[in-house]
């Protein structure tokens, strides 16, 4: 299966919902932060939110869905400061939240579905 | 385990080398964490991620968030004149301030000099362009007198350097800010410091 173009609804949802900096709306597992400080140590948080919208918000933005149970989960590579990035973000249901799994150097050179 | 509960866990901060790529070391604190029992994961709550700030900008000798915001009030400036006083695009300082971006490593150094007094107001002041737009009396402070033993916002006003006249002095403690025509009206001067994020806005 190849890359897919990332839906336009759940693009529109998430970068809405990643712009309003709301630490409620916006949450981090625990792994989101272990991994991204250990990519990026001298990086802060906040400034992966902007790359993620800047990489969403590209003409063409494409992933692997991912089945995680619940919500709506797309991983993708995206750029931060200049370095090929992993990134897996979920759609929480309901529409009103989002759950930043992953921004951290790729672990695998290709997403599932490459 | 239910939904919502909030636990204090280990956490790693990492601390980077100056170069900002590598690691330097690691530092072990515990965090509030939450636990999401929809997705099986733990979060990281704000005051979590509060804290891993802190330490890492402590472990990098730069001021926290939360100093950076005390320092601007004990000038009496606003967020975008705290940008034009170290010439750096307007919403960097509220970045800053915020906890979302952290400075640049030497920035950060020039603005906990400030906060230490190991460079003066007036020094930066002067280099910013600011300092005939602030106010004549600014002139009468010589440019050696660090910020920490000039104003002292904790305590009734004193003053090291005393004024020749009155006329020529008319501080107002606590309303040190400019009007704003002045401060529209001030020259903007070609960055000297370049910074990433002058680079962006």
């Amino acid at each position: 299966m190849p890359l897919q173009l990332i839906p336009v609804r759940w693009l529109e949802q998430v970068c809405k919902i990643i712009a309003t900096g709301d630490r409620s709306l916006v949450q981090r597992t625990r792994d989101f932060s272990r991994k991204f400080n250990i990519s990026f140590p001298g990086e802060s948080e906040g400034e992966v939110e902007d790359a993620f919208l800047d990489y969403l918000e590209s003409e063409t933005p494409v992933g692997c869905p991912v089945n995680m149970g619940r919500g709506d989960t797309w991983e993708f590579f995206f750029s931060f400061k200049g370095c090929k990035t992993y990134g897996k973000i979920m759609l929480r249901e309901g529409g009103r939240k989002v759950t930043l799994f992953s921004a951290h150097k790729p672990e695998k050179k290709r997403l599932w579905c490459e | 385990m239910k939904n919502g509960t909030i636990e204090m866990q280990p956490f790693e901060v990492s601390v980077p080398e100056v170069s900002g790529e590598g690691i330097e070391r690691l530092i072990t604190i515990p965090i509030p964490m939450e636990w999401d029992a929809e997705i099986g994961e733990w979060l990281m709550t704000e005051e979590g991620s509060r804290l891993v700030e802190e330490t890492k900008c402590r472990a990098m000798g730069l001021l926290t968030p939360v100093e950076m915001k005390a320092l601007r009030e004990r000038l009496g400036f606003s967020q975008k004149q705290m940008g034009e006083l170290f010439q750096v695009g307007a919403k960097s300082w509220t970045r800053w301030e915020t906890g979302r971006y952290r400075p640049m490593r030497v920035i950060g150094l020039l603005i906990r000099a400030l906060h230490d007094g190991a460079v003066s107001l007036d020094y930066l002041l002067e280099r910013a362009g600011m300092k005939e737009a602030l106010s004549p009396w600014m002139k009468a402070i010589p440019a050696s007198t660090p910020v920490v033993g000039y104003f002292n916002f904790s305590s009734p006003p004193t003053r090291s350097v005393q004024p020749q006249s009155e006329s020529r002095s008319p501080i107002r403690w606590g309303k040190m800010r400019p009007s704003r025509p002045a401060m529209r009206s001030f020259p903007r001067r070609s960055l000297v410091l370049q910074t990433k994020e002058a680079t962006e806005a």
